[in-house]
């Protein structure tokens, strides 16, 4: 009996020493996992943030319909039916939108010209996802 | 009384074993104490604070498009989340000023932040239901010191 109570008692221990260090080495992939999935996200924003700001003139070109291609990209959405006035626009605001684990980055543009216009552009990592206008 | 006497050995064993249980994990977190240190240490926390303003901003919208009578404008205004000015510029100074947002259903779509700087802003992309009829709504909120400075609605 008391054979088997050491025994069990040593089973215990032992136990908890594999279990503690099962957990440890569990977070410790975790927390691995966790930093590159972090790494790639800043990555892809740092990549598609620089596309962007890199062909920034030509979609406000191409927002304004002074261009009728954007990149291979032909179609804006209209959030509202408001024309946009090809007149000269300026960029009065412009950010960068990502989250843990995107694939994409969202850029939003405020153009002050005759009218104020509010752009949403998608950037995927194989091209333009969307393009998205409204007339504030 | 012998039945007794063999539940109490037999809860003294199952203690006795839980205790050594957990005297092992204690024995085992403080031999590991530096390695799970170094182990919390090497987590990247760099965007936690983001990742967390992407939910209390989320609420802050939910909250205003709720503000639907004078009680819940009073109770969601005082918000600890909203700074002077944006408190102002959301709510107004009394409810009678306040253009009710007038929304019967909203779903929020989409939260995102601005990295980089230590001010950012949070977009939040909603779909309201204004007077039967949908509408994609966008909220930017800038924030500064985990507190809302400004809301812009597009």
């Amino acid at each position: 009996m008391k054979k088997l109570l050491l025994l069990v008692i040593i089973f215990c221990l032992l136990f908890s020493f594999t279990g503690c260090g099962y957990l440890t080495g569990r977070t410790e992939e975790m927390v691995t996992d966790y930093n590159n999935r972090l790494e790639k996200t800043l990555l892809t924003y740092e990549m598609l943030k620089q596309e962007a700001e890199k062909n920034q003139e030509s979609l406000v070109s191409f927002i304004l319909g002074e261009t009728k291609e954007f990149m291979g990209f032909s179609e804006i959405e209209d959030l509202n039916t408001v024309t946009v006035s090809s007149n000269s626009h300026i960029v009065i605001r412009k950010d960068y939108f990502t989250a843990l684990d995107a694939t994409a980055l969202r850029e939003v543009l405020l153009l002050q010209g005759e009218n104020l216009v509010y752009v949403e552009v998608i950037w995927g990592t194989d091209g333009i996802i969307s393009i998205t206008r409204r007339v504030v | 009384m012998d039945i007794k006497n063999k539940k109490r050995g037999t809860l003294t064993i199952i203690g006795t074993l839980c205790f050594i249980l957990i005297c092992g994990f204690i024995v085992v977190t403080v031999v590991l104490n530096n390695n799970i240190i170094e182990l919390d240490n090497s987590r990247n926390t760099y965007l936690d604070t983001r990742e967390r303003a992407k939910e209390w901003v989320s609420q802050e919208v939910i909250n205003y498009l709720n503000s639907i009578d004078k009680t819940s404008w009073e109770h969601f205004r005082e918000s600890s989340y909203l700074d002077e000015y944006a408190r102002n510029q959301i709510y107004g100074n009394n409810f009678e000023e306040f253009t009710l947002p007038g929304v019967s259903q909203y779903m929020i779509l989409d939260t995102q932040y601005t990295i980089g700087e230590e001010d950012y802003k949070v977009y939040v992309k909603t779909i309201l239901n204004i007077n039967d009829s949908k509408r994609e709504t966008v909220f930017i909120a800038t924030i500064r010191e985990n507190k809302i400075t400004n809301m812009v609605v597009y």
